[in-house]
């Protein structure tokens, strides 16, 4: 069982990384201490939220937690976003389908059972990876549509739909935001040892039962992405384009 | 004489600034040239004809009817649009038309490449290994695809060498007995040799309208100092 003592003495890390920060002039000291403290009052916070929410163990407790990570996770990607009008609504359903979508093939297929100490968890590793996928699919969807602005304006000219004007930005931009989710899944457990494993068996999980979890969290982070991914893109083009089909950029 | 077009006391903003003020235009079929500085509104007002842009206020008819009658894709296919720069999609020149002609037939993408002076086997060409020039009239067959009633040029000879300036003007210049080319310049030698109906802007504004071969007779100070290259935007 670890204590606050074992916390403590863990700040030696923390000393290490300001001691090379001032030694270098780094000026990272600030940066150090802010992460240190931020992390700690926000982990605790969460861990009392958490054990709470747990002990309740009532549905409407644990749909309100994903939907706070949720709207915390579209915010932060909407924030990314910044040149396209209105991202928040276009990130939080992309956010929110994913989850849905993950819950019900997870609780349907009998890989977690619908408690809080399951769902909570699931729906913070989608929407970690998820709020990536969305940010990335965003800020490429901006930047392609003002690159490839020239040969949307010659498609809509021939009377081609936006949506098919910006087919292949859109088709790009996916590409962009779920290679390097793909990247990482094809990775695990070579380069890096997945968080959601490694926590298993430092709770004293079995390594094979620990590693099927796993898996089942890696294709988890296959699917997830590509919802939001799409769903981004579906939603996001829109917003270039007014109600006249006429292309309309920096509009924010 | 009928018109195509009729602009009816235009305006258009962007936030504070005013790029096209009060224009009244009355545009007829054949050839009408659109002259001005760098910077006038020419590009501006090309682009309100197929709505790439829309007005801040006032009216404009194409065919007597409100511009915003027509659905916006027919209005696009009716009323085709040639850019400053050749822009070709990925793919053979083949592909680049019938992306805009999806049901055109091989035969037609063939006949409309010589149409546009260009060699039939261009049709299986990619279009990253094509001259501007070549790339301009693969454009233009491309806009062409689509059967418009009226071309809009908007600098179409700009990003090109003097030869192919005037055998682009040639080939445009037998278009417009079948369809109506509203062709925008900033050279003033080229609105003279299309001898067409046309207007000069200036500012936003209207500043002259009439047949491009009178430019030079015109007793204008602001025309005169741009027929001399002295005008500034």
């Amino acid at each position: 069982m670890l204590t606050y003592w074992d916390v403590l003495f863990s700040l030696t890390f923390v000393a290490i990384a300001f001691g090379i920060s001032l030694s270098e002039k780094l000026r990272l000291e600030r940066d150090i201490i802010e992460a240190t403290v931020r992390s700690f009052v926000q982990l605790i916070a969460v861990g009392y939220l958490l054990k709470f929410i747990f002990a309740e163990n009532h549905i409407l407790w644990t749909i309100s937690m994903i939907f706070v990570m949720t709207l915390i996770g579209a915010y932060t990607s909407a924030g990314r976003a910044k040149g396209i009008f209105r991202p928040f609504p276009i990130t939080l359903t992309a956010m929110m389908l994913s989850i849905i979508v993950a819950v019900i093939i997870l609780l349907s297929l009998r890989i977690i059972s619908p408690k809080p100490m399951y769902l909570i968890p699931i729906a913070g590793m989608v929407i970690g990876n998820t709020m990536n996928t969305a940010s990335i699919t965003m800020i490429r969807l901006r930047d392609g549509i003002a690159d490839n602005r020239e040969k949307i304006e010659v498609m809509l000219a021939l009377g081609k739909s936006p949506k098919l004007a910006s087919s292949n930005t859109i088709k790009s931009a996916m590409r962009l935001a779920l290679i390097p989710r793909l990247d990482s899944v094809k990775v695990a457990g070579v380069i890096h040892m997945p968080g959601a494993m490694t926590g298993m068996i430092l709770a004293g999980a079995s390594p094979i039962q620990a590693i099927k979890f796993q898996i089942i969290i890696m294709y988890l982070i296959i699917g997830t992405p590509a919802i939001a991914a799409i769903v981004c893109t579906r939603l996001g083009y829109k917003r270039f384009f007014n109600k006249y089909e006429q292309l309309v950029i920096n509009r924010t | 004489m009928s018109h195509i077009f009729t602009l009816n006391n235009i305006d258009v903003d962007y936030g504070d600034k005013k790029v096209l003020s009060g224009i009244f235009l009355n545009i007829p079929e054949g050839i009408f040239v659109i002259v001005g500085p760098s910077g006038s509104g020419k590009t501006t007002l090309l682009r309100l004809l197929n709505r790439m842009l829309s007005p801040s206020s006032g009216e404009i008819l194409y065919k007597g009817h409100s511009l915003f009658d027509y659905p916006v894709r027919e209005l696009r296919r009716k009323v085709g649009m040639v850019f400053q720069k050749p822009i070709l999609f990925d793919g053979t020149v083949g592909n680049n038309i019938s992306f805009a002609a999806p049901d055109i037939s091989d035969d037609d993408i063939k006949s409309l490449l010589e149409q546009v002076g260009l060699p039939k086997d261009y049709i299986k060409h990619r279009s990253d290994e094509l001259s501007v020039g070549e790339a301009q009239r693969v454009c233009l067959a491309r806009t062409l695809s689509t059967k418009p009633d009226v071309l809009l040029l908007d600098e179409p000879t700009s990003a090109l060498d003097p030869t192919a300036v005037k055998t682009i003007e040639k080939l445009l210049w037998e278009f417009s007995e079948k369809i109506t080319l509203i062709w925008v310049t900033h050279i003033v030698e080229q609105a003279i040799r299309l001898d067409g109906n046309g207007a000069m802007l200036y500012n936003g504004n209207i500043h002259w309208q009439g047949k491009t071969k009178h430019l030079h007779e015109t007793e204008d100070e602001i025309v005169e100092k741009f027929i001399r290259g002295d005008l500034k935007k």
